[in-house]
């Protein structure tokens, strides 16, 4: 039932309830202030909306898919930008979060998106903006959308061509995504060097994958996570747990568990803040290259034994980070606080030293293992 | 002899300095020349008591200070925790800080400055918590409190434990720097971006020449709109109300009435029933 078809004129609110909706899965949010958390924990921290949720995409997983039969709405970028600017005024939210279904070509849909962004930068809007862009996005709209939005992004949704061309069954991988990567790095590299020493605003590169909507293992999006981080400068990807449609044809399919998506941004981190390579993950997956619930750093320290205990006291800041328990700000403050001589002294660094003690030796004491005790049993 | 000092980084270093010089001084402080003024005449035994007045200093001096009270190392635990400078401001801004004792326990740190944070002695311990709950008070106020929007102006009423209003004031007037911005506190109005009203860029002034200002009434729509957009961000199979709690604790359903509602909520979960569900059966 669309506005359309219907004749049915919704208001404002019923519009945006449709549309905001329809982003809830997203995850977008920045290192910033969150001004509210929901029921379910998450923090609420940008007004999150679709432009329109009229789709010509055919999209298998996707709620918003044309032939799929739902409520049909649209807010015109003026109403965007007015609700931000209330919801910002009102200290709710610190940015904007906008995707949208395809209008018929990729084009129009994000010119809508760059004229809402340019207008609330004209409008003198500081916060945060974050555009999810259409697969197909001409490259010129892309480098206008550099200027005024902090994060933007075409979503890669799969690992391969033909796993996108499953799921996404109008778009190519290759021309339409990862064309789009590549371009988007370009001109944010150009842009960077232009405007080097200046208060000038220049975008970064993200995206999105499904997770579970086709067969493809942890392994294969972590390797592509790696490659895209390397190849497009890919400052953030996310993930989007898949969750059966009604009236889709993956509605038959079993839902994602959620922590899989919370492993692999697990992962992601650990790739990213971490500078661990995507194959020693290698050791980590199951035979089917899958993950196993639990935290993936602490089975990559458990997988390689022979690497612990490192010593507080003489550790490089790389052999720092692979300990549990110690990320890069605790690891940089160790370093900085030589010599260190109490595990409480470690905790006010901010180590989590429940976690470090089996991996970590302080004043030449380690804990003892079992295995090291039957050794000495022997 | 009395050594006078005002609440602010700069003076408390500068009579830190001299409590380290003079240890058996009394230590006396007032918000500004005339309560120190008044406080002397009580406590001055003649006029012949020696006085040293710590003055305030600008705020490139103050590394200066830091460095002639904790050596040269005083900025290597910058990473570590909030900078030294900070943590002194935090704990001056604290409702329940004995600025007298904290400036002997400055002096008394020997020039150590991992005395401010190892929480060893009872003091640091003290003091230490107290930089947490500033900080932590000043946070909250950013996640939580909400304002009043006016076609000229921008209002937050909030009633927060420690004096940080002033704080709130400013980082409210960065981010919008295009209106002014009034933070009340009981009787008192703290302005951000006062040029546009006439007044400095950051000024004080009694809650009643802000309160004819207002041009219009709160904006009850727009609450209804975040309401209803709180609500579609919520996802039903995933709800974790211990993780929700935890995120936003009770008490900062104090901070507005906006942050009461969505607590509310956290606590309750989002209920899919309406009144039209009855009236549809």
């Amino acid at each position: 039932m669309s506005e359309r078809f219907s004749g049915h004129h919704f208001s404002l609110t019923e519009r945006m309830k449709y549309l905001s909706s329809g982003t809830k899965y997203d995850s977008c949010n920045q290192s910033a202030i969150c001004h509210a958390f929901g029921p379910d924990g998450r923090c609420i921290q940008l007004y999150k909306t679709l432009l329109t949720n009229y789709c010509s995409g055919e999209c298998t997983y996707c709620p918003n898919r044309c032939e799929r039969d739902v409520t049909r709405v649209s807010l015109s970028p003026d109403e965007i930008t007015k609700i931000t600017w209330s919801f910002y005024r009102k200290n709710a939210i610190e940015g904007l979060f906008l995707s949208s279904g395809v209008i018929g070509e990729p084009e129009i849909t994000s010119q809508k998106q760059l004229e809402v962004a340019t207008l609330l930068r004209q409008q003198g809007f500081k916060g945060y903006i974050h555009l999810r862009l259409m697969p197909g996005t001409p490259k010129y709209i892309l480098d206008q959308i550099a200027e005024v939005a902090n994060k933007f992004g075409v979503n890669a949704e799969t690992t391969n061509k033909s796993n996108y061309s499953e799921i996404c069954p109008n778009f190519d991988y290759q021309n339409d995504v990862l064309q789009r990567l590549h371009w988007t790095d370009r001109i944010i590299r150009k842009k960077r060097k232009e405007f080097r020493g200046t208060n000038r605003l220049v975008g970064a590169n993200d995206t999105q994958f499904v997770v579970g909507a086709v067969n493809e293992p942890d392994s294969e999006i972590v390797n592509t996570v790696s490659e895209f981080m390397k190849k497009y400068s890919l400052r953030r990807p996310y993930f989007m747990s898949f969750d059966p449609v009604p009236d889709t044809p993956l509605s038959e399919n079993r839902p994602s568990p959620l922590w899989r998506e919370q492993r692999l941004y697990q992962v992601s981190y650990l790739l990213k803040e971490y500078g661990i390579k995507a194959d020693d993950f290698d050791v980590v997956y199951d035979e089917h290259g899958f993950l196993s619930n639990s935290d993936p750093k602490l089975e990559l320290a458990k997988a390689n034994r022979d690497m612990f205990p490192v010593d507080i006291n003489s550790a490089s800041f790389s052999d720092l980070i692979r300990v549990p328990g110690i990320g890069p700000i605790s690891a940089d403050r160790i370093l900085r606080s030589r010599p260190l001589f109490e595990e409480k002294e470690l905790t006010r660094m901010g180590v989590v030293v429940g976690r470090a003690r089996p991996f970590i030796c302080i004043n030449g004491k380690s804990q003892a293992s079992l295995s090291d005790f039957l050794e000495a049993c022997s | 002899m009395i050594i006078t000092f005002f609440p602010f980084v700069g003076s408390v270093l500068q009579a830190s300095l001299y409590i380290m010089k003079y240890p058996y001084a009394e230590l006396l402080y007032g918000s500004n020349s005339a309560e120190i003024e008044m406080k002397l005449c009580f406590v001055k035994k003649d006029d012949t008591e020696k006085i040293l007045h710590a003055a305030n200093v600008c705020s490139d001096q103050i590394p200066e200070l830091m460095k002639k009270l904790f050596s040269n190392k005083w900025h290597k635990f910058s990473k570590a925790d909030i900078p030294p400078v900070k943590y002194i401001e935090c704990v001056l801004r604290h409702s329940s800080v004995d600025l007298a004792a904290f400036v002997r326990f400055l002096a008394g740190c020997n020039g150590n400055i991992d005395a401010l944070y190892n929480k060893r002695s009872r003091e640091g311990k003290r003091y230490y918590t107290y930089m947490r709950e500033v900080t932590k008070s000043y946070h909250s106020l950013c996640m939580f409190a909400r304002t009043e929007v006016f076609d000229n102006l921008i209002i937050s009423e909030i009633n927060p434990p420690h004096s940080i209003s002033d704080l709130f004031c400013k980082w409210l007037g960065r981010r919008n720097p295009d209106l002014p911005v009034a933070v009340i506190q009981n009787d008192i109005a703290y302005i951000a971006n006062g040029e546009y009203l006439g007044y400095k860029h950051f000024d004080v002034l009694p809650a009643s020449e802000i309160e004819s200002l207002r041009s219009s009434k709160r904006d009850e729509k727009l609450e209804n709109l975040w309401d209803m957009y709180y609500c579609t961000q919520m996802i039903d199979n995933r709800r974790n109300p211990g993780l929700a709690k935890k995120m936003q604790p009770a008490y900062t359903s104090g901070i507005s009435r906006m942050a009461a509602k969505d607590r509310y909520r956290v606590e309750r979960g989002i209920s899919n029933t309406t009144l039209f569900d009855f009236t549809s059966i």
